[in-house]
């Protein structure tokens, strides 16, 4: 185990995405929160976790 | 025992890497299908919730009435309701409720982000960037 790159998975994609619990795979991807709930739901809601794909997470200032 | 968790990389600058936890949100009967994602940022005080993530768990953005101005972050102002009610978090087996801020901006690129009123408070965090992780110890007299 190490940092994870989500770099790879994320590659292209934009706006609500669920990934597998190993990171490794896109479940799911939406442009609205609300249909990739839909989406989701039709799919059985598979284990995994729900993020934005940013276009760019470096402009980000905490 | 602390629960070690790895940072995270992502796209466009992969050497920035972001101390991020899984969480799932629970408020009355509703919980999401999925954990979410969310920083966790010991520069915020106050814990954020994306507004369509908020809405999806029961909070209709028009009973909360307008968006009150007077937030300030490094990107500038905004304008953010205070929710009215506590929302509960489950993550790596424990529990603890928050009072989230959620910002008026469809726009935010985090589903949640855990500042030092939430996680910083039920947790001792110790961050070890420079290892490559940071570890997360629940308080024992509360959990």
């Amino acid at each position: 185990m190490g940092v994870v790159n989500l770099t790879k998975t994320l590659k292209g994609k934009t706006g609500w995405v669920s990934i597998s619990p190993d990171h490794k795979r896109v479940i799911a991807q939406a442009r609205t929160f609300r249909g990739l709930l839909e989406k989701l739901k039709k799919m059985g809601n598979p284990n995994g976790f729900i993020m934005i794909a940013a276009r760019d997470f470096s402009n980000y200032i905490g | 025992m602390p629960i070690k968790i790895w940072y995270e990389s992502l796209p466009k600058l992969p050497q920035i890497l972001w101390p991020i936890v899984e969480l799932n949100l629970h408020f009355k009967d509703v919980s999401l299908p999925q954990r979410i994602h969310a920083l966790v940022d010991s520069g915020a005080n106050r814990s954020v919730l994306h507004p369509l993530i908020a809405e999806a768990i029961g909070f209709d953005r028009r009973k909360l009435g307008k968006p009150k101005t007077g937030g300030f972050s490094a990107s500038g102002s905004y304008k953010a309701w205070i929710l009215p009610e506590l929302i509960d978090v489950y993550m790596y087996g424990y529990t603890f409720s928050v009072r989230f801020t959620v910002i008026d901006n469809k726009q935010l690129i985090w589903p949640c982000i855990l500042g030092e009123d939430s996680i910083f408070e039920f947790a001792r965090l110790d961050f070890q960037k420079y290892k490559g992780y940071f570890e997360i110890g629940f308080r024992r007299d509360i959990n």
